[in-house]
């Protein structure tokens, strides 16, 4: 089905061949790094570099971030499905330009990460990117093979409906507990790319913030809320985080809110407009007094 | 779900909730201030934060109260369409409806966060919709992150 090895040579090849003609200036990719464990991320800048770049089952981290490095100039991306929403959600944010980016999509069924399934796999919905400009197959080749997909990632909205709150809170503050507030998933988001985080403006290079419950809740809710709607369910978060938190389904829940009430859904248009950046007069007054209420979920 | 599911202790009657209230500057807190010159009584449980507009309001303000132990937070701004600045509550209105899924999924009581419209001239209203608020977070009984570090 997936042949890493095929797909490798077609990225080195193709990557190889825009350096050669100077279409981009660089090509991001992952490299090898034994200390790590994982490869990580790689600008190859010259065709000689091109020999680095690898594409195996453990190539689960997103690249769209470290586009960001190279705002201005014309760089090629080896991007997975993930990886394409997020550079359509980051040019829907004016924070990237389409022209400047190359994206070479390549068909991905799901990565491994400690020979499970990584985070964020299970609830992708296709093996095609979205948005591609150079195509490669599951087999190295130049079509996509429209891949099965494991599917199994939780409905969070049905969830809350069978539970009750405390066992909501039970489950919220489980995980608060295990966070170390060492912001290892707001570096690795896609959308967490604001010059000063509102964490950061709390505190002094000489004292951090304290670790205490109320600051960690307070910082996971209110980087959940900056993200209602520009969560790509890329699984980022949960994959960096050193004390395995889990706080993926707040987010998740809050895309399938945004998207049942306010048909909107991050990381498919590029044309489309930033969910809180627009309003309509008849939108459903759900969470208001006297109005249709959302209490049950 | 159960209403009720956040009850634990029976709380006493006489138990007043403190709730953070953010009204806007054009409606609500006109609306607030009708009230009080028309002598209209209501209970004493809320703190006015004055705010410009019900758009200022970042939700980081909301779940900061309720994560250092309000008992309940409070938003009111002017009807849709009545907006001083012509929009604010409209980008308010999606901000909450998110904001109030977000913490109900994350187990806060979808009724600690209450979310309302009270223009200038009703004063009664305004203490209507307090003592309603007021009645459902006092059932909830008090916050279970009173004070830091506290849960």
């Amino acid at each position: 089905m997936m042949d890493y090895n095929k797909q490798s040579q077609k990225l080195k090849e193709t990557a190889a061949k825009l350096l050669e003609e100077g279409t981009v200036e660089a090509v991001l990719g992952l490299k090898d790094n034994p200390e790590v464990g994982w490869p990580t991320p790689y600008f190859a800048r010259t065709a000689g570099d091109v020999e680095n770049l690898v594409w195996n089952e453990a190539c689960f981290t997103n690249l769209a971030n470290y586009l960001l490095d190279m705002r201005d100039k014309k760089v090629a991306i080896a991007a997975k499905g993930c990886d394409v929403r997020s550079i359509i959600n980051l040019i829907v944010e004016n924070q990237l330009k389409r022209e400047n980016i190359v994206i070479i999509g390549i068909e991905c069924s799901g990565m491994k990460q400690n020979d499970s399934l990584a985070a964020g796999c299970d609830a992708c919905p296709s093996s095609i990117p979205n948005m591609y400009d150079i195509v490669v197959g599951a087999d190295g080749s130049d079509t996509y093979k429209d891949l099965e997909m494991p599917n199994s990632g939780e409905n969070v909205t049905e969830w809350a409906k069978n539970t009750t709150v405390d066992e909501r809170f039970e489950r919220f503050k489980k995980e608060i507990d295990k966070c170390i507030l060492c912001y290892a998933c707001r570096q690795a988001c896609q959308g967490c790319y604001c010059k000063a985080c509102f964490m950061d403006r709390k505190a002094t290079p000489w004292e951090q913030v304290d670790p205490d419950t109320s600051t960690k809740m307070a910082f996971h809710l209110t980087r959940a809320m900056h993200l209602a709607g520009r969560c790509t369910d890329c699984g980022a978060c949960e994959k960096v985080c050193p004390s395995g938190v889990n706080l993926k389904y707040l987010f998740k829940g809050l895309s399938e809110f945004v998207e049942e009430f306010y048909d909107f859904k991050a990381g498919v248009d590029m044309e489309a407009k930033p969910f809180a950046n627009q309003y309509k007069q008849d939108d459903q007054q759900v969470a208001f007094l006297g109005g249709d209420t959302i209490v049950g979920v | 779900m159960s209403e009720r599911a956040e009850v634990t202790n029976a709380v006493s009657e006489e138990w007043t909730p403190t709730i953070v209230t953010f009204l806007c500057n054009w409606c609500s807190y006109a609306g607030a201030d009708l009230a009080g010159t028309s002598r209209i009584q209501y209970p004493p449980s809320i703190r006015v934060i004055r705010v410009p507009c019900s758009g200022r309001i970042n939700p980081q303000y909301i779940i900061k109260a309720l994560v250092d132990g309000a008992d309940g937070v409070m938003v009111s701004g002017c009807h849709p369409g009545d907006c001083h600045y012509l929009e604010g509550n409209y980008y308010a209105r999606r901000r909450f409806s998110a904001l109030k899924r977000l913490l109900s999924l994350a187990g806060f009581h979808p009724d600690r966060v209450q979310f309302t419209w009270v223009s200038a001239s009703e004063g009664a209203r305004f203490a209507d919709v307090v003592e309603t608020v007021t009645e459902k977070i006092r059932v909830l009984g008090p916050s279970r992150l009173g004070g830091r570090d506290g849960a």
